[in-house]
């Protein structure tokens, strides 16, 4: 119970912060909605005109609170840019795309990284350990943004196993949007495997001096036994919080490889946003991802609890 | 003949040097014996059990025999000798806690054995020697038939409320109950053999007693032959028919338990059972002035409160505690571990404030000696800038420092040659060597010692202890002396003093 009042609270504090420091960075940043929409030929009468009516002109003290209590009863406003657009209408038309594209990353860092880190753990040659830990530590070093780029070229221009650009949202083509959230997904999952590949890697070769270990070959069972029996479970413990971390970081590289890819996502609108000083836009989506990635800590706690009996929360 | 071991020899190869563990032992086991292996740290004793498990690190090489039943385990392949792990030789540990799988259920874990040998046997009933009919058939047994063999098993092992502890997880129960369900777990396939691989070191002294007089019920009842691995010969004396004892890798001793401790051969033995007997230091009680008083002493921790709103707990270590130590005496302090006793020293110190009562000195601020000889000695300064270093802080002439030093070098009878030496290149027993010189240094009469020979081998720890009683006698010390090991205490002590009646009432 002290718990989820605890966490709730570090949730409510983090989303105030988090927009305090939006808001800041958008009275230091230079030229403003207005400039933008208008373009710096405009007459500074047009300008002002559009700044008023904004309201741009206010004290930055006094556009927070106005937005901030409107934020709260859920009205995070209309965008400047696309003039008489709710934000959340914005939003919600491209959620599903980036939620598809994220939830098929961590699909591919889960199914390939978990097997590859056990084969690898196995590796008890010196140069299979070297081989494993040089592919791994060359797939990490890879930004996604980068690998974003080698694969469209790749499969876009010399494959043709897909179009850059021709997406069909998932309401309209379900299998075709996953298609073509595929590439865009390996650019952002591959470093992502490599990281936990890893780690896991890692975590069972720690496991396999401990005790219970030797009690589990003592007792007469095979190595596999041992293995899949004993270690593993005890091995992917620390994996699952590596995993939240995870998570995260998959949400936070698509916002770019989404522009990559041209995915109509939340992070391709983030980027126009910031682009175009559409500030009430980028609270509600910066505000999200926040909200998003605390949830996560607390799911990743819950399941912690629910594996390990010695946790208590 | 159960066991016949021959020529063993089994050495560690690491990339600086080859160390040879056992170095051709030969003994023979019979069927029914509970047989002791003694030595200390280091003298091969769990290395024997380890190779008749094929449980050797990957880096231990071994030659000679080991007949089981008439058959050589040596040469077996790993699935040859996975049949006989856990079925017909199995092992319990010193740590219980980390010999369990954290998690899963500790009924699963010894369900688990049922699971492991599921095998025809010709002998499906065998007699123990008392008459009862133990079934060694596992096979094709159901859920429900295995859970009941489990709960059976931990009635036998005399764990309480056996259908509640089958839904537990290891952490959830105390030291000497895991080590009953590691008990449980080794037997469930009715094993030819026990191997108990020092299963009390690390158990409180109470529980200690009942997990021997376990073992010793179960070989009285099952007939299981058992093979007691253990530094400590109180232990041996115990419980074992036979004992072999070892030291360097080799057998130095063996025969009957008596005879060892009637007519011991070797020094070695000899030493050790020195170490053993004439226990108690004949004092007379000391009368004269107090270098401590404490008065009405309650030591407690404040815990931070569960649930919001709560007021802090207080965790109360001991009540109304009143002793005095006298000038020139040593005073032990006995106590379980986790009953409190250092806290009582950090107060005593100053480092714990959450106090209540009075603590009054008559001497200079009293120094420390703690169990672990490494952690209090800096790892990157010299022996000789370690024990320069009080000296350092009262303002002394180096010329002197260096005399002074050199003296109480002699004094805990440490070469001089060690003053360039680090502390990694001393033994455990030097080490503490080095921190009881330290305690000294600053002039101090008054010492706590904290456990300072717990972590040490017996024949060491009877010398660490002879220096401690001699330096008491030269310098006039008064002395805590602190301890959970009872033999220890009596042998050094003038007088005991125990937590247990200052615990408050719960």
């Amino acid at each position: 119970m002290k718990y989820i009042l605890k966490k709730i609270l570090t949730l409510i504090i983090a989303l105030l912060v988090i927009s305090i420091i939006v808001f800041i960075a958008f009275s230091v940043l230079p030229a403003d909605a207005a400039i933008s929409k208008l373009g710096t030929d405009a007459t500074p009468e047009r300008i002002e005109a559009l700044r008023e009516q904004l309201g741009l002109n206010r004290p930055v003290l006094e556009r927070y609170f106005w937005w901030l209590a409107n934020a709260v009863r859920g009205n995070f406003g209309e965008s400047f840019q696309y003039t008489g657009v709710s934000v959340t209408s914005l939003i919600a038309s491209r959620l599903g795309n980036s939620a598809l594209l994220s939830l098929i990353s961590f699909v591919m860092v889960v199914v390939f990284s978990i097997p590859i880190g056990i084969f690898s753990a196995k590796r008890k040659s010196f140069l299979g350990r070297g081989a494993m830990t040089t592919v791994t530590q060359i797939t990490m070093g890879i930004p996604s943004f980068f690998l974003g780029v080698l694969l469209t070229y790749l499969f876009s221009l010399v494959l043709h196993w897909f179009y850059i650009g021709r997406y069909t949202p998932p309401s309209e083509n379900f299998l075709a949007a996953c298609g073509y959230l595929v590439f865009p997904a390996i650019a952002i999952a591959l470093p992502k495997i490599a990281m936990t590949v890893k780690f896991l890697a890692t975590s069972i070769r720690s496991e396999l001096h401990k005790d219970y270990v030797r009690t589990a070959y003592a007792k007469g069972n095979t190595r596999n036994g041992v293995f899949y029996g004993h270690v593993l479970k005890n091995s992917l413990v620390p994996v699952i919080t590596f995993m939240g971390i995870i998570v995260a970081e998959i949400v936070a590289g698509s916002i770019i490889v989404e522009k990559v890819f041209s995915v109509p996502g939340i992070g391709t609108l983030l980027i126009t946003a910031i682009t175009n000083r559409d500030y009430p836009v980028v609270e509600a989506v910066v505000l999200l991802i926040a909200f998003f990635i605390i949830a996560i800590n607390f799911v990743v706690d819950m399941i912690y609890q629910a594996v390990d009996p010695r946790v208590k929360l | 003949m159960l066991l016949k071991v021959e020529d063993l020899k089994v050495q560690y190869n690491t990339a600086e040097k080859t160390s040879y563990a056992v170095k051709g032992v030969s003994f023979e086991m019979e069927r029914g014996e509970i047989l002791g292996i003694v030595g200390e740290s280091g003298s091969g004793k769990s290395t024997l059990g380890l190779t008749m498990m094929g449980l050797l690190p990957s880096h231990a090489s071994y030659s000679g025999h080991v007949y089981f039943q008439g058959r050589d385990v040596i040469p077996m392949s790993f699935e040859e000798l996975r049949q006989i792990k856990g079925d017909e030789i199995s092992v319990v540990f010193q740590e219980p806690m980390t010999s369990l799988n954290p998690l899963i259920k500790v009924g699963k874990q010894v369900e688990e054995m049922l699971l492991l040998h599921l095998k025809d046997k010709d002998d499906a009933m065998t007699e123990a020697p008392d008459g009862t009919k133990l079934n060694r058939h596992h096979e094709k047994l159901s859920k429900e038939e295995r859970k009941k063999r489990v709960l059976e098993m931990f009635e036998a092992v005399e764990l309480p409320k056996p259908e509640e502890t089958y839904k537990k997880y290891p952490h959830e129960l105390s030291g000497g109950m895991q080590q009953r369900v590691m008990i449980a777990m080794a037997l469930m396939c009715e094993p030819e053999i026990l191997i108990a691989d020092e299963p009390t070191t690390a158990l409180d002294a109470d529980i200690q007693d009942q997990i021997l007089d376990l073992l010793k019920s179960i070989n009285a009842k099952r007939g299981t032959s058992i093979m007691l691995v253990s530094h400590d010969l109180r232990v041996i004396r115990r419980v074992c028919h036979k004992a072999i004892v070892m030291y360097k890798g080799e057998i130095v001793e063996r025969g009957t338990v008596e005879d060892i401790f009637e007519h011991p051969q070797d020094p070695y033995t000899k030493s050790l059972i020195a170490a053993i007997t004439d226990e108690k230091k004949n004092s007379n009680p000391i009368e004269g002035e107090a270098a401590l008083e404490v008065k009405d002493l309650s030591v407690y921790y404040v815990k931070k409160s569960e649930k919001l709103g709560e007021k802090p707990k207080k965790n109360v270590i001991c009540k109304g505690m009143t002793f005095d130590v006298k000038k020139g005496e040593i005073l032990g302090l006995v106590g379980k571990s986790g009953s409190g006793k250092s806290s009582i020293s950090r107060a005593i110190l100053g480092l714990h404030k959450d106090y209540t009562g009075e603590i009054i000195h008559h001497t200079d601020k009293p120094q420390m000696i703690f169990q672990d000889s490494a952690a209090s000695l800096n790892p990157a300064r010299k022996i000789g800038w370690i024990l320069e270093e009080p000296l350092k802080n009262k303002k002394v002439e180096p010329a002197e420092r260096k005399r002074l030093v050199k003296e109480m070098m002699e004094r805990v009878e440490l070469p001089e040659e060690f003053l360039d030496r680090y502390p990694r290149q001393l033994s455990g027993g030097q080490k503490q060597r080095v921190n009881i010189a330290l305690a000294l240094m600053s002039g101090s009469k008054f010492i706590i010692a904290d456990e300072p020979v717990s972590a040490l081998d017996v024949s060491i720890q009877e010398q660490i202890i002879e220096l401690l009683l001699k330096l008491q006698k030269d310098l006039d010390l008064s002395m805590l002396f602190i301890s959970h090991d009872r033999a220890v205490v009596e042998r050094i002590c003038d007088r005991v003093i125990h937590m247990e009646d200052w615990k408050p009432v719960s």
